[in-house]
């Protein structure tokens, strides 16, 4: 026989404000199987908890029901009072009765009413509840990080250094991305290859990191602890142990002209020689000369050796016989615990030929049209020492030094028309940078930035801004540009000062669109790999948006930096210090505790049985790989049959096998059919339906 | 093929635009494409209509849709921008909220099911551009044109869905096809002035006036329309226009139905190239290939303004 007890919470006004509770506990004190039904203000307090614990021992409790709030919110808090108390902690549910009732319902009575209901239906449920114990899986104290920029270099450096290994998948040449691009960095100006290329090196050399560039991650098995993850090693068509990167093969590969993607793209007349552009680099390369690892690839489709046959000069010219053309992309199978995705962003080119999304574009700006209209990305590329320029503003076009340039923010940004709806949060800033590091190239200069709002929250940040605007005489005004076009060798801005209420035009030499940060043109290939949801701008999803902020929605994956929103270097080091955290708690532990609500394929003895038939629907319908297959043998060890299992590590308890077995050979723990039934009786007792 | 057609008060009734409507007629003849008027058809209410009283626009539109849809038509052609948009927007309107359905079709005792939808010249030409390439008797002269679309070609773009809003391209697309030069310029999309032709000229000259002076620095030697009011402006006004922006500007404006009535073989006479204000006849035997001498319109220019 039960021995039920109810235990309804007020939750302050919350629910208290709406629902009777203490009709409600009297009503419930009549429910069949109910042997104690009290209401209290707050029953996740020390003192509600201790009502509970003593009730089990008193009234020798077979279930607790606990009305209150979500059980995402503190379904935890009130099965650890159960165990502590000697019940197993899987006997106790909650009904929840205020994002489900008192927060949605005004009418008192009506609410008083439907609130008895949902805590009846979870009474009944729990009657047909069974004692259940966690799952216990082991773990492979192993993390990947897939991307080698600053989020992954800091998640793989901070894991490392909490002594676990850890492997680095990034796909470029060397790690480094997008930050090893940039000039200087705001609010300090510090050079930003200085600050990242000590810990690039420190990545390369420490012993518990294994680093591998030129890769990709080809499949993701297995689940939290223990996971199997396939990586693609691209023929790099460099022999790692022979080469010493001596560099001797970028000097002669005949290859010249490929515009490099670590420039991104620019190309600025060669100032000695005005035929010859640069900005180019080879078809065997490394992205830059502090890469990591400083040895080179061949980028096969731009090759003579590969696209003519012909060539073969580096192999030639190599003193170790380094290059090997013979080489073949190679999968390798990595053992991981825990995967931390660093994938990062690219910058959105608007440019009507490149645009691979449903959106209407910015034609009327003319970039990809007019040499002189680039992106923030590229202006970087202009100010930086290791640019094609050294660090000399010079304008693609003709080369000249621009004298006048306009900066426009929120280029796909904050637009729901033609772009984005999100802000892209680094824009306001490194526009203010770009200003005064132009300022401070070119003293006679004047720069202009159309605006929506300087968005500088950020430590020290507004003072920065401030600072363009007051010490270095960047003229902002607040409006959108129109149009932009060429006239008389200058471009003309078209556009709106709405502070003044009226149009202005700028005649500029240079024009920096600052376009909107998007994900990387394959995040939801990964995704989809990881089994990780993301959102309709193709970010990567976080488990909660305030409490669990880099992890993803599945176990054991966990989410740094831009892959996962726009944001800028500071914050992209604290999240992926936080996700490594993350990664160091859970490999603290040998083993791992999971919830046991799992489905369960039927099995009777003996001998071993299933009713299970092997048709396997079950395998085809589930979204986490968690069905595998197990041969039913005589005594001889002849097979019987195949039959389904689940692998309990992998199983997230979605039901999808249990609703779709023909046999109805499965069930999912904590969510059989008997409770199932139980609830739904209950609906609507009262009034004998 | 058939096609609907909804011709609107420029076209047809004041003829105040003769010259498209003549010149659009002619060329679907010849493209092989009958157009069949919408029978019994109203004014769009544009203007007038939309600034006043948006319940009777919707009910104006509507009721020349569920004409066309009652007579069969699935696409109704409505050259002039005006008829499309105000079409478009009552047809995008009482999709979005049957409110407003039921409130047009009340008022003009009509049901309309949303079958029958506007195209404009533009986009109906650019769909069928192999048709229309299939039918070409000549290739016209390599001109540089600039194509002009005006406000309206592709606004409000939720209910016209077509083309980039701000860079438009597809008339220039159009044109490729009939051999001339289209040039990449600043002012596709600007404002004419429109009716402000009427209530103050000193408006639409200076608008106009930039459009001109735009075009002419772009290095273009005629420019292209479809829109009855961008040709009244730029054509009408363009002494004046040309005056308020201090230059000397002389540039042919053309209807898109008449360049491609020309490509068509069809005579400059019955599209109506004869009636414009600015003289057509040297550029319509460039175009043509009479006319071989681009230097002529240059030195006419110099003798004119001495």
């Amino acid at each position: 026989m039960s021995r039920i007890g109810v235990f309804i919470c007020h939750c302050g006004e919350n629910i208290g404000g709406v629902v009777h509770c203490d009709q409600m506990a009297e009503a419930l004190a009549e429910h069949p199987g109910v042997v104690v039904s009290v209401d209290y203000k707050y029953m996740c307090s020390d003192p509600g908890q201790n009502l509970i614990k003593e009730a089990i021992e008193k009234h020798k409790l077979t279930g607790v029901v606990v009305s209150a709030c979500s059980p995402r919110m503190h379904e935890p808090t009130f099965r650890t009072a159960c165990a502590e108390a000697g019940l197993n902690p899987f006997l106790c549910e909650m009904a929840n009765i205020r994002e489900h009732c008192s927060w949605v319902h005004a009418d008192r009575d009506e609410a008083t009413r439907k609130a008895i209901e949902l805590c009846r239906m979870m009474v009944e449920k729990v009657k047909n509840n069974q004692q259940l114990q966690p799952i216990h899986v082991p773990i492979t104290k192993r993390a990947l990080v897939i991307g080698g920029g600053i989020a992954g270099i800091q998640a793989a450096l901070d894991i490392a250094n909490a002594g676990h290994e850890v492997v680095l998948v990034e796909r470029d040449a060397s790690i480094g991305g997008h930050m090893l691009q940039l000039s200087e960095t705001f609010p300090t100006l510090d050079c930003s290859q200085c600050i990242l290329t000590p810990r690039m090196v420190e990545v390369a050399r420490h012993p518990k990191i294994t680093l591998m560039t030129w890769c990709e991650v080809e499949k993701v098995d297995g689940y939290i602890g223990n996971f199997e993850v396939t990586v693609r090693k691209k023929a790099r068509s460099v022999d790692m142990e022979k080469c010493t990167g001596c560099g001797a093969c970028m000097l002669k590969c005949p290859s010249k002209k490929i515009p490099s993607e670590f420039n991104a793209g620019i190309l600025i007349p060669d100032p000695e020689n005005p035929r010859k552009k640069l900005g180019y680099r080879t078809a065997i390369y490394t992205p830059c000369p502090q890469s990591v690892p400083n040895k080179p690839v061949i980028d096969r489709a731009n090759c003579i050796k590969f696209t003519k046959g012909k060539c073969g000069v580096c192999a030639k010219i190599c003193p170790t016989g380094a290059v090997d053309y013979e080489q073949e992309d190679e999968l390798v199978v990595e053992q991981i615990g825990a995967i931390v995705v660093a994938t990062g962003y690219q910058v959105w080119s608007v440019a009507k030929a490149a645009q691979d999304y449903p959106y209407i574009g910015y034609g009327e700006y003319g970039y990809g049209t007019h040499p002189d209209i680039i992106d923030g990305l590229q202006f970087e590329r202009l100010l930086s020492a290791s640019g094609p320029t050294g660090g000399k503003v010079m304008r693609p076009s003709d080369g000249k030094e621009p004298e006048t340039v306009v900066f426009l923010s929120c280029v796909g940004s904050r637009d729901n028309e033609k772009g984005f709806t999100y802000c892209s949060k680094i824009c306001c800033m490194y526009l203010a940078k770009h200003a005064m590091l132009y300022q401070h190239k070119v003293h006679h200069g004047q720069t202009f930035n159309f605006y929506m709002d300087i968005r500088a929250g950020g430590k020290t940040y507004d003072e920065f801004s401030r600072r363009t605007i007051e010490d270095d005489g960047c003229i902002y005004l607040r409006g959108r540009v129109s149009r932009i076009y060429p006239r008389d060798g200058k471009l003309v801005v078209q556009g709106a000062d709405t502070l003044s209420n009226a149009q202005v035009e700028v005649e500029a030499d240079l024009v920096v669109l600052a376009t909107a940060m998007i994900p990387q043109p394959d995040a939801e290939e990964l995704a989809q790999k990881l089994r990780i949801p993301y959102d309709k701008d193709r970010f990567l999803s976080e488990a909660h948006p305030k409490l669990r902020p880099v992890e993803s929605q599945t176990a054991g994956v966990y989410l740094a930096g831009t892959c996962q929103g726009p944001r800028d270097i500071p914050e992209t080091v604290a999240q992926a210090s936080g996700a490594a955290s993350k990664v160091s708690a859970l490999f603290s532990a040998d083993e791992l505790e999971r919830e046991p609500m799992v489905a369960e394929v039927h099995r009777a003895a003996p001998p071993i049985f299933s009713i299970c038939f092997g048709c396997f629907f079950c395998e085809r319908v589930c979204p986490y790989g968690a069905i595998e297959r197990e041969e039913i043998t005589a005594r001889d060890g002849s097979v019987i049959k195949t039959v389904a299992k689940v692998n309990e590590g992998l199983c997230a308890g979605c039901g999808l096998c249990a609703a779709s077995c023909r046999a109805n050979a499965i069930t999912l723990k904590g969510f059989n059919d008997e409770q199932m039934f139980a609830v739904v009786n209950a609906i609507g007792e009262e009034e004998g339906f | 093929m058939e096609l609907g057609y909804y011709p609107g008060c420029a076209l047809k009734a004041h003829a105040t635009s003769l010259e498209f409507g003549a010149s659009t007629e002619a060329a679907f003849e010849v493209l092989g494409v009958e157009l069949k008027e919408v029978p019994d058809w109203n004014c769009c209410g544009a203007s007038a209509g939309h600034m006043t009283n948006s319940a009777l626009t919707r009910a104006l539109n509507i009721r020349n849709l569920a004409l066309g849809e009652a007579a069969g038509m699935d696409e109704i052609l409505a050259p002039c921008p005006l008829c499309a948009k105000e079409l478009a927007v009552a047809r995008h309107e009482v999709r979005e909220d049957a409110e407003l359905l039921r409130a047009a079709e009340d008022a003009c005792e009509m049901a309309y099911k949303g079958t029958a939808k506007p195209v404009s010249l533009i986009e109906f030409l650019h769909r069928n551009l192999d048709l229309v390439k299939g039918k070409l008797t000549t290739q016209l002269a390599a001109v540089n044109v600039a194509c002009y679309y005006g406000c309206l070609h592709t606004r409000p773009p939720e209910a016209m869905g077509f083309d980039d809003v701000e860079n438009p391209t597809t008339m220039d697309e159009v044109c490729t096809a009939l051999g001339l030069v289209p040039v990449e310029w600043s002012h596709k999309t600007e404002c004419c002035g429109a009716g402000f032709t009427m209530s103050k000229a000193s408006i639409v000259n200076r608008l106009t006036g930039r459009i001109l002076s735009a075009a002419t620095a772009a290095g273009a030697e005629a420019v292209v329309v479809s829109c009855p009011m961008c040709h009244a402006n730029l054509d009408m006004r363009q002494r004046e226009a040309a005056a308020d922006a201090g230059q000397d500007i002389d540039l042919p404006i053309f209807y898109l139905s008449q360049v491609l009535g020309l490509a068509l073989g069809i005579e400059p006479d019955t599209l109506s190239l004869h009636t414009h204000f600015v003289d057509t006849s040297d550029m319509v035997g460039r175009l043509r290939g009479e006319e071989e001498e681009p230097e002529v319109r240059g030195q006419r220019s110099k003798v004119r303004s001495q």
